[in-house]
């Protein structure tokens, strides 16, 4: 690239050289510092300080006192603007080989600095979090991944600005959750991933501020599954579900909701049909529904009618008797407008002949459907839709799995059927 | 009325008037307080800022809000090619748009621009910083001394973790070598020097240094105790700590 005649970028106002320090690892932040006597002390202003394992095993033992100074100063100094984001990742062991970083004194420098997000990514992280996190007015965003580790939530827990919330492998105890929860009442995303639920007996979440939630329990392998899952969140625009159903699901005032992905599977040891049927009534009014299941967890017979929702993508594994759910399913989305299946067919499944009516929303409302991992015997099911959806304005067929002389014949098969949507267009990619 | 064609006008430094649409212009918020709070009709002035960088300003800008609004069928991943392409400037130009991203206040430009200068600083000595952005070093030799003991831990740091690629790899072993590995550095053992550029290229995207092994493996560049990983798949890591005196 070429150079500037001048030394331009000396001249920019502080504030954005540190923006563009903000973006280098903090030991090359600190380096800039001999550049000249403009930039000496630029590093000290950054709003984003970050400590990670690269910088850890970098660090060699003679240094470790400099270092130490250096946070210090960092940290503590006085008059310092606060604090954007402090964030510790990736760290194997921060206190091996005699180094004894006093982790939790930092984190304490950090939120009286007013610090508006934490991400903290440590082992034993339990012991470390000091108490006063969690009354932290300045907090607006915390992210913490504690794998093994149990967090401790006082009883005087209080966030009064936090609106984000991210909870990795952690593990909780009693109603700890819902005393944090409860204690930040603006809190709008909220995300539980990975978490252990061995001691759990319940998830309950009540917030009026709520907008997302993702409770992604790993499909049932963190453990325990004996628990339920109470939601109040008339505010909640966007629900996200991943574990294998529990022992029961009451999700109520969920009027907001516009979007939900739930990715659930068999529960053996409990009335799984039951349950994952609360937990799908419980979002009936969601304009736009992911489901990723491997059988027929739902009895169709007791599904609801969606009548908002315009968009579902189902997906999964397969299982006998697809068509037949999945044409149920329809019937209960009198007004949808797209479809995206994601599923292998068996060979010789049964689509010419379906002992059911043809659903409404396929005569009068919907306009796309994308296939998004077509094989070859698909063909009799594509053939139900162009007979039957009436209205059908795109068919998009994705061949990522077959070759280039597959995807001709296929092109040539499918455009060989007769549609029944005269507007209709398919696509093959 | 016909919201979703409002336009609105600005006036340039250079006394150069553009006509947007306002969705693509409040992505400035200093644009949008302007609209905001004064007559809607009138032009705005953007004083501070040239003919020549606003057009490209506003290419941006139209960019992603298209892409947001799903006008146009383009991917992240597309996206991240076309604001990397957007950043490809002579050096003069793209402070201009750093400072014009800053009065503008466009946050995502300058965070763009910010982590484009960013990655020119990275990975470099001071000489060579000072080198690319013609800066002078006003530094007494005292002076130089006080700043390196201040914060000496930063200034005798270990290279870190390298990763030797040493067997003959099929070209997605490599890839995947690359893209997993956690190092900032990769060094190519002599007889890999035709997989160079491949490497490189890869390894531009992550951020990571590549080198070729030295000839005399006790250059001071390299030290000792080579610890050894079989990450499967025929290829081994070794993990070395090399210094870099900065």
């Amino acid at each position: 690239m070429a150079m500037c005649v001048e030394d331009r970028i000396s001249s920019f106002p502080d504030h954005i050289l540190c923006h563009i320090l903000s973006f280098l690892p903090i030991e090359e932040a600190v380096r800039t510092s001999i550049i000249s006597t403009k930039w000496r002390y630029l590093f000290a202003s950054i709003s984003t300080i970050k400590f990670d394992g690269h910088l850890m095993r970098g660090l060699t033992d003679r240094n470790v006192d400099s270092f130490k100074n250096f946070v210090d100063r960092l940290l503590k100094f006085p008059d310092q603007v606060s604090l954007d984001c402090f964030r510790l990742d990736d760290i194997v062991s921060w206190n091996d080989k005699d180094r004894n970083f006093d982790v939790s004194d930092w984190i304490c420098a950090a939120l009286c600095r007013g610090v508006k997000e934490i991400d903290l990514d440590l082992d034993n992280l339990g012991n470390i979090l000091p108490a006063l996190l969690f009354t932290c007015h300045s907090l607006v965003t915390l992210k913490l991944v504690a794998v093994g580790s149990e967090i401790t939530v006082p009883s005087d827990v209080c966030l009064g600005n936090l609106k984000t919330l991210q909870l990795r492998n952690a593990s909780f105890v009693g109603d700890s959750i819902h005393r944090l929860i409860s204690n930040c009442h603006v809190l709008e995303d909220l995300a539980f991933i990975h978490c252990d639920s061995d001691y759990l007996r319940e998830v309950n979440i009540q917030s009026p501020s709520l907008k997302r939630l993702v409770l992604d329990f790993d499909l049932g392998e963190s453990g325990n599954l004996d628990y339920v899952v109470v939601i109040n969140a008339p505010n909640l625009v966007y629900f996200q579900y991943t574990d294998a159903v529990v022992e029961g699901y009451t999700l109520t005032n969920m009027k907001s909701l516009e979007k939900a992905r739930l990715n659930i599977c068999e529960n053996d040891s409990i009335d799984c049909e039951t349950s994952a049927t609360h937990l799908i009534q419980g979002i009936r009014n969601v304009r736009s529904l992911s489901l990723t299941t491997d059988e027929a967890i739902f009895r169709t017979s007791q599904l609801p009618i969606f009548h908002n929702l315009i968009e579902f993508e189902y997906g999964g594994h397969g299982f006998n008797g697809i068509e037949t759910w999945l044409v149920e399913f329809l019937h209960c989305a009198p007004n949808l407008e797209t479809l995206n299946l994601n599923f292998p067919v068996e060979a010789g499944t049964r689509w010419k002949a379906l002992p059911i009516e043809v659903p409404s929303c396929l005569s009068f409302h919907l306009k796309e459907i994308e296939i998004s991992c077509f094989m070859t015997h698909m063909i009799e099911m594509v053939s139900y839709f162009l007979d039957n959806a009436m209205v059908l304005e795109n068919l998009i067929i994705r061949t990522k799995g077959l070759s280039v002389t597959q995807t001709r014949k296929v092109s040539n098969q499918l455009l060989q059927l007769l549609k029944s949507s005269k507007k209709c267009l398919i696509v093959i990619l | 009325m016909g919201s979703t064609s409002t336009k609105i006008k600005l006036r340039t430094s250079d006394q150069k008037v553009f006509e947007v649409e306002k969705a693509v212009a409040v992505q400035s918020q200093t644009i949008k307080y302007i609209y905001e709070n004064g007559c809607p009709d009138s032009v705005i002035h953007v004083h501070s800022v040239s003919g020549d960088i606003l057009s490209k300003i506003l290419d941006y800008c139209k960019k992603h809000v298209n892409s947001a609004a799903g006008k146009e069928d383009i991917s992240p991943e597309e996206l991240y090619e076309w604001d990397a392409n957007f950043v490809k400037v002579d050096q003069n130009t793209l402070f201009d748009l750093i400072l014009a991203a800053n009065c503008l206040k466009i946050e995502s430009l300058l965070d763009l621009t910010c982590q484009t200068v960013a990655n020119m600083i990275k990975g470099k000595r001071p000489e060579e910083i000072r080198t690319t952005f013609n800066i002078k070093n006003d530094y007494t030799i005292e002076a130089e001394e006080a700043v390196r003991r201040e914060n000496k831990w930063a200034f005798d740091m270990l290279g870190g973790v390298g990763t030797m690629v040493i067997e003959e790899l099929a070209d997605d072993t490599m890839s995947k070598c690359v893209t997993n590995t956690k190092s900032r550095v990769c060094v190519i053992a002599a007889n890999q020097i035709v997989m160079m550029r491949s490497i490189s290229k890869l390894a531009n995207k992550k951020s990571i240094d590549v080198y070729k092994q030295p000839q005399n493996p006790t250059t001071p560049r390299i030290k000792e105790s080579v610890k050894q990983r079989n990450v499967g798949t025929g290829f081994i890591e070794l993990f070395f700590h090399f210094k870099c005196k900065m």
